[in-house]
This record gives C-alpha cells, structure tokens and sequence, in this order.
C-alpha cells in the first residue's frame, strides 16, 4: 500500500493496543486463580480429561469411606468370633470334667451342666449381637429381625437368611462385609449323622415338636440320608375316633409306622431318632424330621447340658454319658474349626482391603498429578509471558503517542 | 468565461482552485467521517482556439469531482465484515454456552458425583434412615441442577430471539434507507455526475446491512442497485422492498425464525442466511444450543430411564415393590408432547400421535421429521442430524400403527392422517425440564432385592446357589408376569431340587410337603458341574410345548412275547421360523421321525432344527411284582425267576451245591414287596451308573412303585421270566402285565419342546400321536395360541445360578426376600449405574456423554475464537485496503491546500498582471 489514511494510524495503534489489553487481562485472570484452563474452549480435549480425572477423584474418595466402614464391620465381628472361640475352648473344657464318669456324681454333673447352659447364654447373646447402626451382625439380609432364638429343651431356630452384604470398595469390585448365622453357626459338620425337625408352615393346626435326638444311631445310619413326615390323620379314619399319625419317608411315600395313636407329650422313636410333640394338630398338619450332616453349635451345647441334667447313675447312664462326652468333643472340634475358617476368611478379607487401600492412594497420588498437569498454571511461564505482553503493551502505547503527533497542520 | 484573453484564463484558475480548495475542505471536514470517499478533482483543459499562429489554449475546467473508491474493494470489504460478525457473534455466544457447562455451580458433573456418592453411602447402610434420607436430598439437587441449567439455555434462547428482533428491526431500516438513496441516486443521475455522498451514504447502509446479515449487489444501469442475500432470495428488487420478519418457528417452539415477506406471505428463509449478526445467531442456535438442549435431555432421559427401571425392581423398607424414583418418561403427557404438528396440516385436527422411548441406549438426540408423502400412502422418517431417512413405510391407515427406530416407537394412535401431512419429533429436548424426583419417604428407596436363593439345611453335597436376579416384571406383551403379580410375595415359591448327581426339576414349592411341576415345566435339566448353570430361560420370547400324545410312554407299547419296540408311530414335524417381522417371510424345515424311535432319538432329530430344543426323558413303573413258582421242588434252572432291563438281569444269581444256579442269598422274596423293589432298584443303579439311568421306590395310594428313570429318553426294555409284573409310566393311567407268556415290553419317553421366539410346529398326522391334541387358549396360564397348538411362555423374568457339586436329594429354594433391610443388592445395581455403559448402544455412560457435550462445546468455542480472530485480520486488512484508497490522508490534503493557495494567488496575480496591461493599454490612448 502506498498511501496510509488517517484514520488508520489511529486505527492501527488503537487495535494493537486493545488487543495487547486483552491478552494481558487473560494472563491475570490465569495468574490469580492458578488454573491454565479457565472454560473448556481454552484446551477442549484438556477440560474433557480434566473432568474424568476429577470424577476419579471423588470416587476414590467414596472408596476409601466404603473400605473404613467395612474395616470396622470386620473388626467388629472378628472380635465377636473370637469370643466364641474362647467359649468353646471353654466347654472343651468342661466336657473332659464330664467324661470322668468313674468320679462324677448327680449333683456334680448338675454343677457343669449350669457351666455350660451359661455359656450357651453367652453364645446366644454373641450370635444376637448388633453393630453400630443397630442392625443384627448374623441375620443375613434380614437385619432387623433377631437371627438366634430358643433354648435348650425346645432346641433353637434361626429366623434370619443367607444373605450377605457387600460393598463397591474399587471400580470393579465388591467385597462380602457380612457373615450370616447360617453360615457362621449352623454349617458345622455333624460327628454323626443327625436330625433336625420342624412343624410345617402350612400347618392348620398348632403343633410343635421338640429337638429330636438319636437314640439308635445304628437305625438311624442306616435309614440315612432319608427324611420321614409326621401326617396327622382324619379324627374319623379310626374307630373309636381319636387323633393318629401315620410317619412315611418323605421322598418316596413309602409307609415306616402306621395309624399310631396320637399323646400329647410322649416320647416317640421313629427309625432310631427319639422327640415328643405337644399341641393339638389339625388333620393334614405335618411334622418333619430331616437328616442332616451338619449340627449347629448351640445345639451341641444344648445336647451336652440335657444329657448332664438327665444323666442316670448306672451302668447305661455312664456309657450314655460317655457318649455324649465323645460326640460332644468331635463336634466342637469342628465347630472350632468352622470358627477358625471365619477368622481366617475375615483376615483375608481385611488384607485385601488394606490392598485395596493402598491401590487407591496410589491411584489418587497419579490422578492428582496428572490434573496437576493439565490444569495447574505454570507460574514462571506465566509471568514471564505477562511481562513480555506489558512491554509490547508499553511498546505500543509509546509509538502511538509519537506517531499521532506528527501532522502537517502543526507546521502551517 | 472562456476565452482566449489572459483574464479568462486566469479566471477559469480561480475557479479550479476554489473548487479544490474547496474539495479539500470537504476532505478535512469529513476526515473522520464513517464511510466517507475522498474526492478529488479532476481537471481538464479547455478547448483550444485557432488564432492563426496556432492553436491557443482557454483555461482550465473542472472535468468532474472524483469520488476515490473501488468497487471491488467494497464488496470485498463488505463480505468480509459479513463474515466477521457472523463469527464474531457466532463466538460471543459459544463462550457463553461454554461457561455455562464448565461452571462447578451450574454444570451437571459435581452433582452427579454427588449423587453417586450418595447411593454408595446408601449401600454401605442400607438400614440407616439418614442414609437414605441423603440419597432422596442429593437426587433432588440432581434434578434442580438439570432444571437450572435446562432454565439457562432458554434464557440464552430467548435473548437470542430478541436479538433476532433487534436485528431484523435494524436490517429493516436499512433496507428502507438503500430503497431511499436508490430512488435519489437514479434521480440525480440524470447528469453525467455522480451524487458522491449519496454513494457514500447507500454504501454505508449497504456495509451496515452487511454486518447484520450476508448480502450480494447488483449494479444496474441508472445507478440503483438490486440487493439480495447470497443465497439469492431478493430483498431489493427494481424499486420492490421485501422486508425481513420473524416468526414462531413451526418446528421448536420457543424458537424465531427469519423470514421474507413476499407477496405470497412470509417466507422462512432462516436455513438460507450466511454471515452477519443474524447469520451467526441462527448458525449458533442450530449448531449448538439446540444441540445442547437436545443432549442435556438425552442425558436426563438415560438418567431417568435407567434409574426408574432398576428401582422399580427391588424391594423398599415396607417390602413392597419400588416406585418410580424419576419422572416417568413415557407418560401420557411426555409421550404426546414430543410429537409437534405443522400448522400448514389440513383439518380436521383430531390426529392423536405418540412417541414412547423403548431404548435409551439407542437414542441419537436428533430431532426427526415425518412426512406422509403427497400421491402415495407411504410416510418417511429423517433423521435432521444426518439427513437419513430412517423409516419409509406404508402408512395402512389402522390405527393404531407404530414403527420403531433409533430407540423410540412412534405410534399413529387416532385420528384421520392425509397425505401431505408433517410432523417434528422432538424425543429428548423437553426431559431435562420435565425431570422430577418422585420420591419422599426415606422407606420407599428400593434397596433390597425381591428374591433370595438359599440352599437347604439337609443339603449333602456342596452345591452353592447365588442369591437371585429380577430381570424383568413384565413380558414382551405388557402384561404382567405372574411371578410377582401379587405384592409381598413370590407366586409361586420354588425349590430345585437333584434327581440325581447332574440332573434337577424346578419345583412349585407352595406346599413344601407336596411339591409340584410348574407350568410349564422346568423338569430334567442336565447340570454340569464346575461351571455356573443358569437355571431359567432368559429369552422372553420362548415358548415351550409340552407333549402329551397318546402314544407317549405306555401309550401304544403292548407286552409280547418277542422283544418290541415303543411303537411310537412314524410323524412329520414341520417347523416355521419368521425370519423378517416386519414383511412376515418365514423358513420352514421338515423333520420326518420313524416307527419305533426312542424319544431321545426323536429328541435329537428335532433338536437339529434351528431354533428347536428338546428334553426328553423317560419314566417306567413296575409293581406287584412276584414270581411264578419259586422256590420250586425240585429247583430247576429253567424255573429260574428274572428280571431285565435293556437285557441286563438284576436278580443276582449263585450256583447251590447240587450245580443249580438259584437266586443269591441276598435277593429278598417279593412277599415283602418294598424290600424287594429296594434290593431291585439298588441293584440298576449299581448296574446303569454313568448311563443316566437310577431307580428309586416310591409309594402311591397305598401301592408301592419301582420307578426306572433313564434322564436322556432311551427306551426302557424290560423282560421277565418266570415272574410276573405290572407295568406302567407315571403319567398316564395305561398299565400292562408282563409275564412268562408275554415277557417283553417297551417303554418310550417324553419330551418337552422349547422354540425360540418366532417359530412354532405343525404335525402330520394332526392331532399328533406324540404332541397330542389341540388344547384350547386358557389365559390363566399364560397360554399362546398359535394356529391351534397352545404353547407357554417360559420366561419368568428371573434368574438365579448354581455352581459346585450338589447331590442327589439337594434341594435350594427361591422364595420372597421378606424383612430384607440389609439387603443392598438392588441399590448396589444403581451403583452400578455409574460406570455402565447406557448411552450409545453401549459405548458410554452418562458421565462420558456429558463430558463429550463439554468437549464438543468447547472444541467449537475454541475454533471458532480461532475463526473469529482470523477474521478479524482479514477484515483489518480490507478496510486497511479500502481507506489507502479512499481514506483521506490530512497531511495530503494539508499540501494540497498550500498547493491549490499557492495556485489560487499565482491566478490571483495572473489577473492582476492582465488588469494591469488593460490599464496600461487604456491609459496609453
């Protein structure tokens, strides 16, 4: 261009000027909030990864609560099995008093039986216990209801499930917190094969049967792994007309007694397994015996104390009693055993979580860095740009004032 | 004056000079005036004389004053100012959306973050009130910031729609002003010079319109010009004005349009205009924020979609099924509201249409347009992102019609539809604002589950059940399914129980004494262990057949006195299978079963058929056995009593003393009738272990029953001899005896038939002898009646796996998940949710997508800042260019000033030299 108007010298400087201002008022804003990336448009695929990494972030921070609270949930029941552990060890004890039959008498077995039943008490009340938020620890999924009930002569039911919670301690995995009643209490390997019965639920009727034993474990080994039912039949199918139960094998319908009369509260055996029934069934009520190779640990316990309670001072009350010390002995070994299982299965849960832990920390000092990078302004850069942009602001300004004092009409 | 004299001449100088001087003043004064054109003079010499020595000069004469300006520069001037300020706005209100997104107070990802956060607490105590008292607050907070920021973008959109008003006002004016100068321009142009400030003035109009939108200029002979946009819709035309109007668009209300008044009415020419204020606000409207809008609602509908269907399956405090956690989004009101009519349809208005969304994972976030097609019955779908048309269709004037595509199904529910008719879909835009969060009380999240899977107490082996999964709650159909119709429990209970070491029944568990086959069936599945076996179909389409032909078992089997075969009769099986639903094409295949084959082999035929699976097994019952005469006096071994089955004898057998092979000591007699079936049946599953063969006693009605099951559907051969025994299946109510006479029978096997969805089978002959007669539609059980055959869904909407290694006699329950308050499996699922890929057909969660509007947004902030400045450099240098040419230059026009004074006193003097020799002349006489 040969010739220049007016307007644009004044224009030229004017523009420079306003642009040098915006750049400066850019790298302030930078400088006082400490981010290089102030909206997305400034690094676009920048501000993408910035906002994943920040997302990282806040759910490593979740993490790390969920892996706390499940910390404290295992502790928490890590210390109620070792309680019982030492209750078994215990009753361990105990039950080798009980097997110096030669020495032993009525009243001294009456003696360790209360021991134990206080025992049995104490392992109630662990099996009920309840954690921070008041939820029962051993009911499954079934919190608020209370997992362990019932005694030693009418035996004891479990009223909650199989349940067991777990919580998101990383991305991709979840970790079991809880441990249920069944699994902790009822799973135990029985020493022999044993029975556990129950009135049905669609019972019309009120019946109730107590804890079965066996009596004759030769007939019952060999009627093993078979359950029997208990049917309650028409008052009228008999003449005189009166209430009679008819016992069959439960898989196949097959008939083992038949018709048999019906009296509140007498002792039965049916296939070497001795119970009583009380109540007044309907016709149609069923009552089941099944086999079982597990036993629970209170029942065990339970078992041990009727037979100290019942104990006869003869020759059979011995041998029965031997027994019953010898039983009573494997299955706390197992018990103890099923309990050391537990602990281990929590200790290995809280090593992993401890794992899990510092996975994250690892993770979080990464992340950090990483958006540290992307979005963090880098100071030396940035002052040393203002400067520049101040010197070519000054620059500018300076020509400007020089050059607009130059006119023609000053020399007329 | 001319003339040839001295004070001619000198005078025609004058007056040059104060035409200059003059012109330069009008320079100076209007140095800094916008738009202004320097001009110069221009000047010419008079003619010359001929005064006999030669030609003499007269003066000078103003030839014309110049206007310094070049056309082309100016359109180039003007174009590029469109161009910047169509960026420049383009940019202003890119920056805006984009602060808006990435802003912590109002953008969408810390409060996801936080809400996620809240459902993990949630799960960690899933009884804790207050926990749940969290996850309702922080969905609450999700929903406002969806609804603020939805609030935002309209507020952006409406002042885009004022500044549409503006401009359009403003564009007005100056198209009346260009019209004005037109008609002046022409009138002055009658001479042969220009009105130089009145070019000045339309061309500053004309660069004024330009900055508001993108325009071309015509020329034309008599100095008027034609002004059009540069997609050619005129706006000035021969002295005719077509002013600009907005109007409501047809398609997204809430938006304007621009339009052009023409005589016919006005005409939307929004999609036309490039460049300018204008240009770049609806280049932006439709590039981004409609997008935006479009995405944000996506996103709200995945949210709600997803989240909705998982709570609506578990389980709140109260054991009752959840509700709702977001607003509904296909209810009556969202579904009607997405669907917008063009104001140009015909009457009668009484069209009623829907638009449902089925898959949120499918959707795109376009808009859609539907068009039924002048001259046909067809209608079109296209999609307005791409262009493509998605659907064209036969419009079959049933109501109601619906067709699906891109994750939605729109429905054609009432009303009379005519050709020409249109309609704009709008699936997502209206979600983020219509967003709600449906819950209050702390009680009614859905954390737990509503099944649990536990195995028995009395379980041997060690087989493990998971807890249990609701996969749905309703079938293909709508209805609901029947498991859990009934609130609080599971219709009906079921157990699984083990036949044997790999096979397993589903049982009704209702009346735990008497369990029974469910319906239909799920009955002889093979388990293998080591693996995870699912339990139930997943398909929802399945149907099962149950056979029940006469022929099935002991149907048509006889004893006799040769060894037989099941006498099954010969049938051909003809299998449809549709293979397009929407034309109804189909594929047949043709299975023709022989006389005399076993159900597995049946089994396996129809097996082969794609889309076909069948189970089949088969029971045989043998009672009231006893022998002819045994012990005889004397033994002899002829009267050796036996029993075989598939020719291998189960009486074992020992040689006495006397070389007589008699029966072994351990065989018991047959007068005790249990015992010996025990022994019997002890012995086959001794014999036939690995074959899937086993035996079991069982009493029914006061009568015992040996019962044989082989589980693959092998014909039972049985054959007797110096014995006798009733035989019968298990099922139907056939017996026959077999005996010394007729030793030899044979039992054959059912079988279930499963077909995948779309296919279903024909017999001939019909009624068939293996699948039975015509059983009549019975809705109660859930029945399909296709082509006379009733078939059954299998699908039960939920699934539960078994691993390990159970025994025969396990059994593992499903039931209702009652008091579960610890139960968090159903809120670790919305957990879930955060990092599940429900957006895009998998590809990516709601956070990706969030994060990918972001980025979009940002992208295009950044590039068209990049565009904007480039613009502006361009721009820079074309007014540059334009003022070097015709931008006055004060020191220029300061010499010309001395230089034009110094003309006008050189003249000044000339006529003072010729008055002076005039004087001198006359004072000489």
């Amino acid at each position: 261009m040969v010739r220049i108007s007016s307007i644009d010298i004044f224009n030229i400087a004017n523009s420079s000027m306003q642009k040098s201002n915006t750049e400066i008022a850019k790298t302030q804003q930078q400088l006082s909030s400490g981010q290089r990336v102030l909206t997305p448009s400034d690094d676009p695929v920048a501000s993408l990864k910035i906002m994943e990494l920040d997302n990282e972030l806040s759910r490593i921070d979740q993490y790390n609560k969920n892996i706390d609270s499940a910390e404290n949930t295992l502790q928490q029941t890590e210390g109620l099995i070792d309680g019982v552990i030492d209750i078994i060890q215990r009753v361990r004890e105990l039950t080798i008093q009980a097997g110096n039959t030669g020495v032993n008498t009525s009243a001294q077995y009456d003696a360790l039986a209360n021991e134990v039943e206080g025992r049995l008490e104490e392992l109630l009340n662990i099996s009920n216990s309840r954690d921070a938020n008041g939820d029962f620890v051993f009911s499954g999924f079934k919190g608020e209801i209370q997992p362990f009930s019932g005694n030693a002569e009418d035996g004891f039911e479990y009223h909650g499930d199989d349940g067991q919670r777990r919580v998101k301690t990383a991305n991709n995995s979840t970790l079991a917190v809880s441990n249920s009643g069944r699994d902790v209490f009822l799973d135990i390997p029985s020493a022999n094969n044993t029975v556990f019965g129950y009135a049905s639920e669609s019972n019309q009727g009120e019946v109730s049967i107590s804890v079965p034993q066996v009596v004759d474990q030769t007939s019952y080994d060999a009627f093993y792994p078979e359950d029997f039912v208990i049917r309650f039949n028409a008052v009228g199918d008999v003449s005189p007309p009166r209430m009679t139960y008819t016992v069959t094998e439960r898989s196949t319908g097959n008939v083992i007694v038949e018709q048999q009369n019906y009296n509140q509260g007498e002792k039965i055996t049916i296939q070497g397994v001795s119970l009583n029934m009380i109540g007044n069934p309907a016709t149609g009520d069923t009552v089941v015996v099944e086999s079982s190779n597990k036993q629970d640990l209170m029942t065990t316990l339970a078992n041990l104390v009727n037979a100290m309670r019942g104990v006869k001072d003869n020759q059979s009350g011995k041998q029965e009693i031997t027994k019953v010390v010898a039983d009573t002995l494997n299955n706390l070994n197992n018990a103890q055993v099923k309990m050391l299982g537990v602990m281990s299965s929590l200790g290995a849960r809280q090593n992993s979580l401890q794992t899990t832990r510092e996975l994250h920390i690892d993770s979080e000092l990464y992340s950090r860095q990483a958006l540290a990078d992307l979005r963090d302004l880098d100071y030396a850069e940035a002052s040393t740009r203002l400067a520049m942009q101040t010197m070519i602001l000054e620059a500018a300004q300076a020509s400007f004032v020089r050059v607009t004092s130059l006119s023609l009409f000053d020399r007329l | 004056m001319s003339g040839g004299d001295l004070l001619g001449i000198s005078i025609t100088g004058l007056n040059l000079s104060q035409s200059a001087l003059r012109t330069a003043g009008h320079n100076i004064a209007n140095a800094n005036t916008e738009g202004y054109t320097r001009q110069s003079v221009l000047a010419e010499a008079n003619p010359e004389q001929f005064l006999g020595s030669g030609f003499v000069g007269t003066g000078v004469s103003v030839s014309s004053i110049e206007r310094q300006a070049n056309q082309f520069v100016i359109n180039q001037l003007r174009d590029d100012t469109a161009l910047h300020h169509e960026q420049q706005t383009f940019l202003d209100s890119a920056s805006q959306l984009d602060n808006l997104l990435s802003n912590p107070a109002l953008g969408l990802s810390d409060a996801m973050q936080r809400f996620y956060a809240a459902l993990q607490t949630g799960s960690d105590n899933p009884t804790s009130i207050a926990a749940r008292q969290m996850v309702i607050s922080e969905g609450q907070s999700l929903v406002d910031r969806f609804n603020s920021l939805n609030e935002r973008l309209s507020d952006i959109n409406s002042s885009l729609n004022q500044q549409l008003d503006g401009g359009v006002r403003d564009a007005n004016a100056l198209l009346e002003s260009i019209a004005t100068y037109n008609v002046a321009i022409s009138r002055s142009s009658s001479t042969n010079s220009l009105p130089n400030d009145l070019y000045d003035k339309r061309d500053q109009a004309l660069l004024e319109l330009s900055k508001l939108v993108g325009i071309r200029v015509n020329q034309l002979s008599d100095g008027q010009v034609n002004v059009s946009l540069t997609s050619g819709d005129a706006l000035i035309l021969s002295g005719t004005v077509n002013k600009f109007d907005v109007v409501n668009s047809p398609d997204i209300p809430g938006n304007k349009e621009v339009a052009i008044m023409t005589n016919i009415g006005p005409k939307v020419i929004s999609n036309k205009i490039t460049g300018g204020d204008i240009g770049g606000i609806l280049s932006f409207r439709g590039g981004m924020l409609d997008k935006a809008f479009n995405e944000i609602g996506r996103i709200a509908t995945s949210l709600a979609g997803s989240f909705n269907a998982i709570h609506e399956q578990g389980l709140d405090l109260n054991g009752d099924f959840g509700n709702r956690m977001f607003s509904d989004i296909n209810s009556e009101d969202a579904i009607r509201t997405r669907v917008l009519y063009s104001p140009e349809n015909k009457p009668p208005f009484n069209r009623d249409m829907t638009l449902e969304i089925v898959d949120p994972s499918q959707l795109t976030g376009s808009d859609y347009r539907v068009e039924i097609e002048e001259g046909s019955q067809r209608f079109s779908i296209v999609r307005v992102s791409d262009g493509e048309t998605v659907v064209s269709n036969l419009l079959t004037g049933r109501t109601p019609q619906n067709v699906e595509f891109d994750g939605l199904k729109m429905t054609f529910n009432g009303g009379v539809f005519q050709q020409g008719d249109k309609f704009y879909l709008q699936p997502t835009r209206g979600m983020s604002d219509a967003l709600s969060f449906d819950l209050i009380d702390p009680e009614e999240l859905a954390f737990a589950k509503p099944l649990i899977g536990q195995s028995e107490l009395g379980n041997l082996g060690n087989g493990e059940i998971s807890f249990g999964e609701v996969l749905d709650l309703t079938s293909v159909s709508g209805t609901d399914l029947p498991l859990f119709a009934m609130p609080g429990q599971i219709d009906p209970p079921m157990v699984i129980r083990f036949t044997s070491d790999n096979r397993f029944d589903v049982l009704d568990n209702s009346d735990p004494n008497n369990p029974k086959h469910l319906e239909p069936p799920i009955r002889n599945q093979l388990y293998v262990a080591g693996q995870n076996n699912d339990i139930f179909g997943t398909s929802p389409g399945e149907l099962m057949l149950v056979a029940e032909g006469e022929s099935l078992g002991l149907g048509s089997a006889e004893a006799s006195a040769t060894k037989t075969d099941n006498q099954y009769p010969a049938e051909r099986f003809i299998f449809t299978r549709i293979t397009d639903n929407s034309i109804g094409t189909s594929e047949q295949y043709s299975v023709v079963t022989q006389g005399g084959d076993s159900a597995a082999e049946i089994a396996a035929q129809l097996s082969s058929v794609p889309g076909v699976s069948v189970n089949a097994w088969t029971q045989a019952r043998l009672n009231t056995i006893s022998f002819d005469n045994y012990p005889a006096d004397p033994m002899a071994t002829a009267d050796l009593p036996d029993l075989k089955l598939n020719g291998i004898s189960l009486l074992e057998t020992t040689v006495d003393e006397n070389g007589t092979v008699v029966l072994a000591n351990n065989v018991p007699s047959p007068d005790d009738q249990l015992d010996f079936q025990r022994y019997i049946a002890g012995r086959i599953d001794e014999l036939f272990a690995g074959q899937g063969i086993n035996a079991s006693t069982l009493t029914e009605s006061g009568t015992t029953f040996l019962k044989v099951v082989d589980s693959k559907g092998n014909d039972i051969e049985l054959e007797i001899s110096n014995a006798q025994a009733v035989v019968s299946d298990g099922v139907s109510a056939n017996t026959l005896t077999i005996n010394d006479t007729s030793p030899h029978t044979t039992v054959g096997g059912r079988f279930d038939i499963t077909f995948d969805d779309g296919v279903t089978v024909k017999t001939i002959p019909t009624p068939s002898n293996l699948l039975g007669d015509v059983i009549s539609f019975d809705p109660e059980k859930f029945n399909q009646t296709i082509d006379g055959s009733s078939y059954q869904l299998t699908y039960r909407g939920i699934q539960a796996q078994i691993k390990g290694t159970p025994q025969e006699g396990d059994g593992f329950t499903i039931t209702f998940n009652r008091d579960a308050a610890s139960d968090n499996r159903n809120i670790m699922s919305l957990v879930n949710l955060e990092m599940n890929a429900t957006l895009n057909r998998g590809k990516a969660s709601l956070s990706d997508v969030y994060g990918l509007l972001v980025e979009d947004v940002g992208i295009r902030t950044g590039s068209s800042k990049i565009n904007a400045s480039a613009s502006e450099g361009v721009l820079e240098q074309s007014v540059a260019l334009r003022n070097s040419i015709s931008g006055v230059n004060l020191d220029e026009e300061a010499a010309n000033l001395i230089k034009y004074e110094q003309m006008y006193s050189a003249n000044a003097q000339a006529i003072a030299v010729a008055r002076d020799i005039f004087e001198r002349l006359i004072n000489s006489v």
